[in-house]
């Protein structure tokens, strides 16, 4: 590297040490990628009557899902609550960016708490597992799908 | 090199103690010579992309990421990587996996790899090991993207493969051979596929065993196979019709567990899902001893930890055979010696018969691979996180072909090659970087804020701060379009001030851009009037035209957060 090439770099190097701490700073720190909350609101109002706010995030929910999907059109997804099956009422999963954000709803009447099916997820957005219990709870797991134009090796 | 250039060359660069003199004029050659170690010895080649003949390949010079990842194996590269790993500047290592001073070493240790010396190596390794106590491991991308694998639809590397003796092997660019010739070629070839991640699209059942176990001097090593999650993502999905992929870690654990409950004293993964996602994953399955890694070819000359996880990467383009001696124990591994032994052709005297092997593989094609299409003036490369001038080339070409092009886009493929100033371009050249078995260039139309959307996608692949986000490959390269990149924005903010042929993006406005190798087109609407061609063919025209290339390296993107390292 010569003298000209390398005060250009350094140049940029200090005007990219700036910029960084800017950047850092609007990061939204911990969101999801593709995270949708207004549409998925729309979603949880119509479907359950409940909003983002009434959801609670548990353990107890187990969602496996890709976290870059083979297919937008065709993702597999896999539900399971560790809960007795008695306490378990419905299985909802929904994706935060589908013009309809409900993928499906699941009644157990009794069964294992389990569900794994393959969804559409539109675009890159999270995949919400809601399992709601017969005493009115709504235990939630989320996970970003990406849903990429991809193709560059 | 006469001894005085040597050593204006290393006063150049800076040697000067007799210390570093003694040192760098050693002979190299001792890098071979491994006293024993241990009872299990596994020889290691990946990410070979069919360069069976040697060649140039430089480094990338930069390995952007996000600040989590930063500094860390997976994303070092030039002078940060020689300080990791404790390299000598000017010496043989650092010619080999860092792209410091390429073009002078270049001219010092001559092309690397090749299948006769690649060969030779793992056959001189294998007899200093020990015949019985060594296995050899193909970490994939080892069938497509030169031109004899395109002239022989792969035949040539599975006949060399059969000569070397290998014992496993896991895919990816594989599969761009269409599944069918990918069968056709499993059974003509001796080493064993195995790969639990490749499975039936309907039912999940894999296609191919999911692990080997191998006795050894007295113990039991169980190797698990894992081909590159991203294949239907990365590839024309027809290419690999009724198979499905993916990282698949529950079910990684569930194979893990079942070789431990089988008694298996140590588990190796043989691995083409890169660095980055190894290393996260090595962090969340329990059982793993070892892990063989290709995909993102990195070079790690020492190995990396991961609580009780040992990895090692194996670079690319024939440049090094990775040498792995472990010394057992009843259930796990005791101590481990790992080596990245350099394919250096100025060290190594190449397999008389592979050789001949290799010659009488490229005489029908000799014609058409050797014509000289135009003589390189500047450095050609191609490997870097968001620019190359081997990309640049083809987009100039693109260009040429199709005036009305506004943008032309070249793949961030990692595979390639380089080409030394002053050296003939031939088509062997052009196909070792452009050499895909979906060649056509598409031109199309697309309106700015969706081009803009698909900039921001192949970045966030790219560039996302969880590796198992990250789809695998460079950011796209391109030309007539300028960007700033913040590497570390959350995703839909990494890409900044578009300007096409020096205007600003107007998001209503639609564009005439071109591509390939890729999905790209898939997002616009295609301009009928065009048949679609092979870019080797476009450049082979452009090449015949200017005869001569110079393209002094000058990226089209800015880079906000990071550094970023121009070669040379």
């Amino acid at each position: 590297m010569d003298r000209r090439k390398f005060l250009k770099a350094s140049a940029g190097a200090v005007a990219g040490a700036v910029l960084a701490s800017q950047l850092t700073s609007g990061l939204a720190q911990g969101a999801l990628e593709g995270e949708d909350l207004a549409n998925l609101e729309k979603g949880l109002q119509q479907v359950l009557g409940k909003g983002f706010k009434d959801m609670t995030v548990s353990q107890q929910v187990k969602l496996t899902a890709p976290t870059i999907a083979e297919s937008g059109a065709n993702v597999p997804v896999e539900i399971e609550a560790s809960l007795p099956a008695e306490q378990v009422k419905a299985i909802h999963c929904f994706s935060d960016k589908n013009a309809n954000p409900l993928l499906f709803t699941v009644i157990l009447n009794g069964v294992l708490p389990y569900y794994a099916t393959r969804v559409r997820v539109a675009e890159t957005a999270p995949v919400r597992a809601i399992v709601e219990t017969k005493d009115g709870k709504f235990l939630m797991a989320s996970q970003s799908v990406r849903v990429t134009v991809g193709g560059c090796g | 090199m006469t001894r005085r250039e040597l050593v204006q060359l290393l006063l150049a660069l800076g040697m000067t103690s007799p210390k570093a003199f003694a040192q760098a004029m050693e002979r190299p050659e001792r890098l071979y010579d491994l006293p024993p170690f241990g009872n299990v010895t596994l020889l290691f080649n990946t990410d070979l992309h069919a360069q069976l003949r040697p060649h140039y390949f430089m480094e990338p010079p930069n390995l952007l990421a996000a600040r989590a990842l930063e500094g860390k194996p997976g994303y070092l590269t030039g002078e940060a990587f020689l300080r990791y790993y404790g390299l000598r500047r000017g010496s043989l290592e650092a010619y080999a996996f860092s792209s410091v001073d390429f073009a002078a070493l270049a001219q010092r240790f001559g092309p690397m790899g090749g299948g006769a010396y690649i060969g030779a190596l793992i056959k001189q390794q294998k007899a200093q090991a020990g015949e019985n106590r060594t296995l050899v491991l193909d970490g994939g991308d080892t069938w497509t993207n030169s031109g004899i694998s395109l002239r022989t639809r792969g035949q040539v590397v599975v006949d060399w493969m059969n000569r070397v003796g290998f014992d496993h092997m896991v895919f990816h660019w594989e599969y761009t051979l269409g599944r069918e010739r990918v069968e056709e070629l499993v059974k003509q070839l001796k080493a064993q596929v195995i790969s639990f991640n490749i499975v039936d699209d309907l039912f999940g059942d894999p296609i191919y065993p999911p692990y080997a176990i191998h006795q050894i001097g007295g113990y039991s090593l169980g190797i698990i196979g894992s081909t590159f999650p991203y294949v239907k993502v990365s590839h024309p999905e027809e290419f690999s019709e009724g198979l499905s992929f993916g990282v698949r870690e529950n079910e990684l654990q569930k194979y893990v567990d079942e070789l431990r409950g089988k008694g298996v004293d140590a588990v190796v993964m043989l691995s083409h899902n890169g660095v980055p996602l190894d290393l996260a994953l090595a962090a969340r399955i329990q059982g793993i001893d070892l892990i063989l890694t290709g995909h993102t070819h990195d070079f790690t000359p020492a190995p990396i930890r991961v609580g009780n996880t040992w990895l090692v990467a194996g670079g690319s383009s024939g440049k090094a055979v990775v040498r792995v001696d472990l010394q057992m124990k009843k259930g796990g591994i005791a101590d481990l010696r790992a080596r990245t032994l350099p394919v250096a052709t100025s060290l190594i005297k190449p397999d008389p018969a592979l050789e001949a092997f290799i010659r009488e593989a490229y005489a029908p094609h000799l014609a058409y691979l050797d014509q000289v299409l135009g003589t390189a003036e500047t450095l050609l490369y191609k490997r870097d996180s968001t620019y190359s001038t081997l990309d640049e080339l083809a987009c100039r070409a693109v260009q040429a072909a199709y005036p009305e092009v506004e943008v032309a886009f070249s793949t961030g493929t990692r595979w390639g090659t380089a080409i030394l100033p002053g050296q003939p371009i031939t088509m062997d050249k052009v196909l070792a970087y452009t050499g895909y078995t979906y060649p056509e260039v598409y031109v199309f139309r697309l309106k700015g804020d969706r081009l803009q959307a698909v900039l921001e996608d192949v970045a966030a692949n790219t560039f996302n701060p969880d590796p198992f986000y990250q789809q695998g490959g460079d950011m796209s390269r391109v030309f007539g379009l300028s960007y700033d990149l913040a590497v570390n924005a959350p995703t839909g903010q990494r890409i900044r001030n578009v300007a096409i042929r020096g205007r600003r993006l107007d998001p209503n406005r639609e564009y005439t851009l071109a591509s390939f190798g890729g999905r790209l087109q898939r997002s616009g609407t295609l301009v009928e009037k065009y048949t679609p061609r092979p870019i080797y063919d476009l450049i082979a025209e452009y090449l015949k035209q200017v005869k001569t290339v110079n393209i002094p390296p000058r990226p089209s993107m800015r880079v906000l957060d990071q550094r970023y390292v121009l070669p040379g």
